[in-house]
Order: C-alpha cells, then structure tokens, then sequence
C-alpha cells in the first residue's frame, strides 16, 4: 500500500506532465531526424520567404510612381472602348433616314426656325388653309345655282 | 535566425507529441508540426521570441483542427473504410511509451506503479475528445495560464476551465481506476 500512498503525492496534472516528458525522452531517433529535418525545411522557406518580399517591395516601389496610372489610364481607355461600343450603330446614318421622313423634316425645320419666321410661316399656312376653304365653299356654292341656271 | 532555430528546437518534440496525442499518426503529426514550423517561420520572424511560442502553439492548434476537419469529411466520403482512430498506431505509440530508465533510489515498487499510473494516464489523455485533450496539455503541460490557453484555443476563458476540469475528472477516475485493481 506503500506505492499507492506515494502515487497520490504528485497531481494529475504533474504526473501527466512528466509521464509526457518522459514520453519525448523515449522518441525513437527515426522521428527525431524527421523533426530536424522539418526544421531545417521550415528555416530554409525564411531565405525563400525573404527573396519574395524583395521582388513583392521593388513591384510596390513601382506601383505608385508607374503602375497605377498606367493600370488607371488602361481602365479608362477599355470603358471608353466599352462604351463606344455599347453606343447605337451609325448614329449620323440614323438621323439621315430621319430628316427623309418629311414629318420629321418639317418639325427639324420648324424647331430651327425664330418666332418671327415661324409666324410668317403659320400666316402662310393660314393663307394658304383660308384660300382651300374659300375654294371649297365657292365649289359648294357654285354648284346649286349652276342646276338652277340649267333648270 | 539563430534564435529562432533555437527556439524551434526546443519546440519540436513537444509540438510533436501534443500533434500525436490528437492525431494518433506518427506521419500527420509530422506533417503537421512541419506546417507549424513554416508558417511560423514565413509569417511571424519579425516578433520577439517572447511572442513565439503562444504563437507556435495557436498555429499548432489551428493545424490540428484543420487535420480534424479534413479528417471527419474523408471518413464521410470513405465510410466504408475503418475509422481514423481504430486504424491508428496506438499500439506503436504505447510499445515506444515504456519507461526504460528506473531511478533504484526510490522504491523499486513504488517507481514502477508510478510509472504504471502515468502510463494509463497518458493514455486516457490519448482517448480524451480533443477540445479537453487541448486544454489539459496546453494547461498542465506547456504551463499556459487560462487566458493564454483561451487566446490559443479560440474559445473564452470559461469554456477552458470547464474544458480543463471535466478533463481533470476523467484522469481522476481513471487514475482511481488503476489504483483500485
């Protein structure tokens, strides 16, 4: 009963602790070289590590003074590019057929035109309506006394 | 760059065991303390020495739970195949275990079932899930205060201490087990 007396002097903790380090005492040297190994691998990616960043800091160095106006200037020319692109087919072609249309050929005209012009062209127009209108009645009129004249 | 050797050093066998505890494979644990090493290396030279091994044990972590992760999902996708701890080299890990050295100054008796106890403690620290598992080594192991071990651990200061001590509880059980035979 000796030995289960002097198992509960040390805790859990400390005899896990030492039975763990007791553990790492007896790893076979296979598993030792192994780690030295990962070690010398872990050491050596630093070097490769510190090569990157040189190259990563002289493409930063760059980047403010040359490359990020020539990457602005690119993305502005390709929305341009994108936007021209996106625009209507011929556009001057278009208003052409438009102005052959003779509605829409009297309005364009019509929208150059000043008041004064405009009016003169209205008085025109009138005229012009007054003088149908006037014929017209003359036909109407005209007509009823000619059947008289031959009745 | 010497400092760090050093340090990595010290480290490694430690890192190893505690990878081995929760993976219960030789070659992932060593997988694993590697890409310990290399991103501690890669990422975090610049910090002072001091800061190195919280840091080493949170990637540690990291890198155990991420084999876990990848783990559960490969068991899922294998179900057919035996799981990860049954096909594990426990039996290997145990026969290498064995205490060869004995201190005759103290009882030869006593030595020995204090050797026994820490033995079947060290393997229901194996059995234990893997959040308790942690939080007993990192706590009693690596010494890491319960704040440490929640900033490594990713969980708050509550969870470790409740972590801790149902793990404390099963040892205790454990440890009742042995002496009662």
């Amino acid at each position: 009963m000796i030995h289960k007396k002097q198992g509960h002097q040390q805790s859990i903790p400390e005899r896990s602790a030492s039975a763990l380090d007791k553990s790492i005492e007896d790893l076979s040297p296979e598993i030792c070289d192994r780690l030295e190994a990962a070690r010398k691998i872990a050491i050596d990616s630093q070097s490769e590590t510190k090569q990157k960043n040189k190259v990563y800091t002289w493409f930063n160095s760059l980047s403010p003074t040359a490359l990020k106006p020539l990457s602005a200037g690119l993305a502005f020319s390709f929305c341009l590019v994108v936007f021209w692109a996106m625009l209507p087919p011929s556009t001057s072609q278009k208003t052409l057929n438009m102005t052959s249309s003779p509605d829409l050929s009297a309005f364009i005209l019509f929208n150059t035109l000043d008041e004064t012009e405009r009016d003169i062209i209205e008085d025109i127009e009138f005229a012009y309506w007054l003088a149908q209108e006037l014929g017209t009645e003359d036909h109407f009129d005209t007509q009823p006394s000619d059947t008289n004249r031959n009745g | 760059m010497r400092e760090l050797d050093i340090f990595l050093k010290g480290i490694e066998k430690r890192a190893f065991r505690i990878a081995q505890l929760a993976t219960h494979c030789e070659a992932d644990s060593l997988d694993i303390v590697q890409d310990t090493m290399i991103k501690l290396v890669t990422n975090y030279q610049q910090r002072t020495p001091e800061e190195w091994h919280p840091l080493f044990l949170k990637i540690l972590e990291n890198k155990i739970l991420d084999w876990h992760r990848k783990q559960k999902v490969k068991n899922k996708l294998f179900f057919w195949k035996k799981d990860w701890r049954k096909g594990s080299q426990i039996t290997n890990e145990q026969s290498d275990l064995k205490p060869e050295a004995v201190d005759h100054q103290i009882n030869p008796e006593s030595q020995l079932f204090s050797e026994q106890l820490g033995q079947h403690l060290l393997e229901c620290v194996e059995s234990l899930p893997l959040k308790q598992q942690q939080c007993f080594v990192l706590r009693s192991w690596e010494g890491l205060s319960i704040k440490e071990t929640a900033e490594v651990m990713k969980i708050n200061e509550n969870s470790v201490k409740t972590h801790y001590a149902r793990a404390l509880g099963k040892l205790q059980q454990a440890q009742q087990t042995i002496e009662d035979r």
